[in-house]
């Protein structure tokens, strides 16, 4: 199956508008949507982003939105979705989804589950029994689903995990990736997306990108980060699989959500990310603005009547003050989360729009200078950030001088 | 007389007509705000509706009243010990500002829609009553000049007064008093208004005995003569009163209002209760039932009655069911049920509200299933639209002069539904 061009097809077309360094501003021609990178995809878990209609993701500007396969597959189940017609027609979104492979979820939500060789073991939350997912599997749960992005199943070891069980997962993933490549029934008009591995292992990473570039995928993911390990090895795994992945396919860096991480991200190559970030911080009160969190719930919000994010465009920000969020109290109902989420979802994605403005105008790293500084108003940015970027081209310190 | 409320049409005591809302009220408005009745009055949190953000309210019919509730704002913002007087009024752009109530008209009412929770008579003083906030134990002081100067702050179109209730089986003496002591407040409230914008409602009260019922009517409408009440509403439901109780108190109280103006009834906006309070000539009731019952996965499907040609006009039905029976109404869809699981269908046919026209059933079983909140927005909606067009047949039956035959033809068919839907809710 290696690099077999006859059997694997693409239902993406990458456009790559503009760049700087090794950030890119590209059209992802998708199925369901042409979307613009660099792009932030919200996390709808249930075929729902949490509490939100799907005119208000359209009005915060999601192109395409993240599904977990492993809860739909439980409830309501892949037969239902494709009996609904595809996740697209069921939640009536008419743009981009992405479907996670299920392994992640089952890996980090159970704790009775186990990976051998054949898939994921786990014990079905609902009534006890022992299950499997298989790569095959998973893909037919995602081809069921219908997403325009779907990814492979691949065997998931925290980030701070070291020694052998890295290398063993890794490999395996790689074994996994051609079950998955051989089991999709649906190339046509479904992308499958490969997954490197590898830890914070630089040597792992480097054989796994070696081989799983070798498939003609549609594009690739760089997983097993976000789990908690260091920045300054963070930005390095991803700068080393940037630098090792395809041009001429998007890159998806899977789990990041903290504009910072976000940003550098960006400057290194990435073109997608998606985070639960944005609503569940809403849901502690925090929004997302431009200088950084803003605590809604602190009492000096209570007479504060400017909008959330003064300049965001959201139609939270043109409709709410700070007071007005502050006095919602989970007693009022969820209105209140519902409004911050909202509002958290669009700063993202316009955080991301505003990076893309600045690639195809040529200022990418001004761009960069002025959103740390908004971050940083004393211009204390983190040592690894000042490290990465700087690898990117682009020094922080130079907006000052 | 203020001459924003005008009778249009009658079918017996039933009548349709229109309240135009003072726009001074909110600033940088420009429509004309007028609404027709009978319609409801919704029960808002802090001044939006239930798990529907303001964001979507645009979504929702605009035929109805909005309810703000005035121990939501008495009690803004208990960690920083902040009333919403201060916060609103240094805000400056009133509730409809605050809470983006674009347009809407509102009340400020004293009991939440629904609500048991409020009103205790402390006795004595004259300026005083004691409430309990929704979700929470303690009990909250609202002065006179507390609720003048939020009403200030927020600029609701109406705003009532504080009263007193007396509930079943009172004493003599607390029906007396709740009488003789909401007439107090309602003087206390007209001689330190001043320059407090709005209309002001006369509040009726004296619990479930005709006598001091009419009594209270009778003497708010005497303060009605001088031009100082913008309406009335009859308050002081909702205490286990028994169909009976409830109709001789609502009856009791309407006959002795002027014409004029518009009438306003307490409770939960039930569909039968809101039927009989009609006949009964009650132009507005507040109302948490869409909401009640979406709160249940529950969608409603009121049929908006057509008449049909031929049928006998049905026996006048005692009003014999439980308001809060909404177990036994039918014309509903429970999204629970499991037989939804794969339908395609929207929540009824030919519905136009946000939630039909965007979702399917399917779908909407699911979130419920998988416990989604935005499973009871979307059921708000539709249950908001679809109670508005229930209320929308309602008055075009009065204008025809059949509102009689539409209300026990909308009685039979519930009952028929719910007996052949097994009428029963979940848990
Ligand atoms: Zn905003
Ligand atoms: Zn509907």
């Amino acid at each position: 199956m290696i690099g077999d061009k006859e059997n694997v097809h693409s239902a993406c077309r990458l456009e790559i508008e503009a760049v700087c360094g090794k950030a890119r501003a590209t059209v992802m021609h998708l199925p369901h949507v042409s979307a613009k990178t660099p792009m932030f995809m919200p996390v709808g878990t249930q075929g729902t982003v949490k509490g939100l209609t799907t005119d208000q993701l359209m009005e915060a500007n999601a192109q395409v939105i993240l599904g977990n396969t492993y809860h739909l597959a439980l409830r309501p189940g892949g037969d239902t979705v494709e009996a609904m017609g595809g996740l697209h027609e069921f939640m009536n979104w008419p743009k981009g989804i992405l479907t996670d492979s299920g392994g992640f979820q089952m890996v980090s939500l159970l704790r009775f589950s186990s990976v051998s060789e054949e898939g994921v073991h786990f014990q079905s939350p609902v009534d006890g029994t022992d299950m499997l997912l298989t790569p095959e599997k998973s893909i037919e749960l995602q081809n069921q689903i219908g997403a325009d992005i779907i990814m492979a199943l691949d065997d998931v070891v925290s980030s701070t995990v070291t020694g052998p069980r890295v290398e063993e997962a890794m490999h395996r993933t790689l074994r996994w990736i051609d079950r998955c490549i051989a089991a999709h029934a649906r190339p046509h008009d479904q992308n499958l997306f490969g997954i490197v591995q590898g830890g914070l292992d630089a040597k792992l990473r480097a054989m796994c990108l070696e081989e799983m570039t070798k498939r003609d995928l549609p594009g690739f993911a760089i997983g097993g980060l976000s789990g908690g390990e260091k920045k300054d090895t963070f930005w390095r795994i991803v700068d080393q699989c940037t630098g090792k992945l395809p041009t001429e396919k998007p890159r998806y860096c899977m789990g990041v959500g903290y504009p910072v991480d976000l940003m550098v991200c960006v400057a290194l190559g990435v073109d997608m990310f998606d985070c639960v970030y944005p609503a569940r911080t809403a849901r502690f009160g925090t929004a997302l603005v431009k200088t950084g969190l803003l605590k809604v719930k602190s009492s000096a919000m209570a007479k504060d009547f400017r909008p959330l994010d003064p300049g965001c465009e959201c139609t939270v920000c043109k409709s709410f003050t700070r007071a007005y969020i502050h006095s919602l109290t989970p007693k009022d109902g969820s209105t209140g989360a519902q409004l911050i989420t909202l509002h958290n979802i669009a700063y993202l994605t316009n955080l991301m729009s505003e990076a893309r403005a600045a690639l195809l105008e040529n200022r990418f790293p001004d761009f960069i200078r002025e959103f740390m500084h908004l971050q940083y108003p004393n211009g204390d940015f983190p040592a690894w950030a000042v490290e990465a970027f700087s690898s990117a081209g682009i020094e922080l310190s130079s907006a000052n001088s | 007389m203020s001459g924003n409320f005008h009778v249009e049409a009658r079918s017996g005591k039933a009548r349709i007509g229109s309240i135009k809302c003072s726009n001074n009220c909110e600033q940088g408005f420009q429509g004309r705000k007028v609404l027709d009745t009978p319609c409801a009055l919704v029960l808002t949190r802090k001044g939006s509706l239930p798990n529907v953000t303001n964001e979507l309210f645009p979504l929702t019919s605009r035929e109805a009243l909005v309810q703000i509730s005035l121990l939501d704002f008495a009690v803004f913002n208990a960690n920083d010990a902040l009333g919403g007087a201060e916060v609103i009024s240094q805000y400056g752009k009133g509730v409809h500002g605050f809470c983006s109530l674009k347009g809407r008209s509102t009340i400020l009412s004293v009991r939440a829609a629904g609500s048991q929770e409020f009103l205790f008579d402390v006795g004595a003083r004259k300026d005083l009553i004691v409430g309990e906030l929704r979700g929470q134990t303690q009990r909250v002081k609202v002065t006179v000049d507390d609720l003048l100067a939020l009403q200030q702050a927020m600029s609701c179109e109406f705003f009532e007064h504080l009263s007193v209730a007396a509930p079943p089986n009172a004493s003599k003496k607390q029906h007396e008093s709740s009488v003789w002591r909401s007439l107090g407040f309602l003087d206390e409230t007209i001689s330190r208004r001043s320059s407090c914008k709005g209309q002001l409602l006369g509040v009726v009260q004296g619990g479930f005995e005709a006598e001091y019922r009419s009594l209270s009517a009778k003497k708010t409408a005497e303060r009605a003569a001088t031009g100082a009440i913008g309406g009335f509403m009859i308050s002081g439901f909702g205490f286990g009163e028994t169909p009976d109780q409830w109709e001789t108190a609502v009856a009791a109280a309407v006959v002795e209002l002027p014409d004029e103006l518009p009438r306003i009834l307490t409770g939960d906006g039930s569909p039968e209760r809101v039927l009989r309070a009609i006949e009964l000539g009650i132009d507005v009731f507040d109302c948490s039932y869409p909401f009640d019952v979406a709160e249940f996965g529950i969608a409603l499907a009121l049929e908006s009655g057509k008449v049909l040609p031929g049928s006998a006009p049905f026996a006048q039905q005692p009003f014999s069911r439980c308001a809060y029976d909404l177990c036994g109404s039918g014309q509903h869809v429970n999204l629970n049920d499991g037989e939804h699981e794969l339908s395609r269908q929207q929540i009824i046919d030919k519905c136009t509200c946000y939630a039909c026209i965007k979702h399917t059933r399917g779908y909407l079983h699911h979130l419920l299933r998988v416990q989604e909140m935005l499973a009871e927005t979307l059921i708000c909606i539709h249950n908001l639209f679809n109670y508005n067009s229930f209320l929308k047949a309602a008055r075009e039956s009065i204008r025809a002069g059949n509102f009689d035959e539409f209300r026990s033809n909308f009685i039979r068919k519930r009952r028929q539904d719910a007996v052949s839907q097994g009428s029963s809710y979940p848990q």
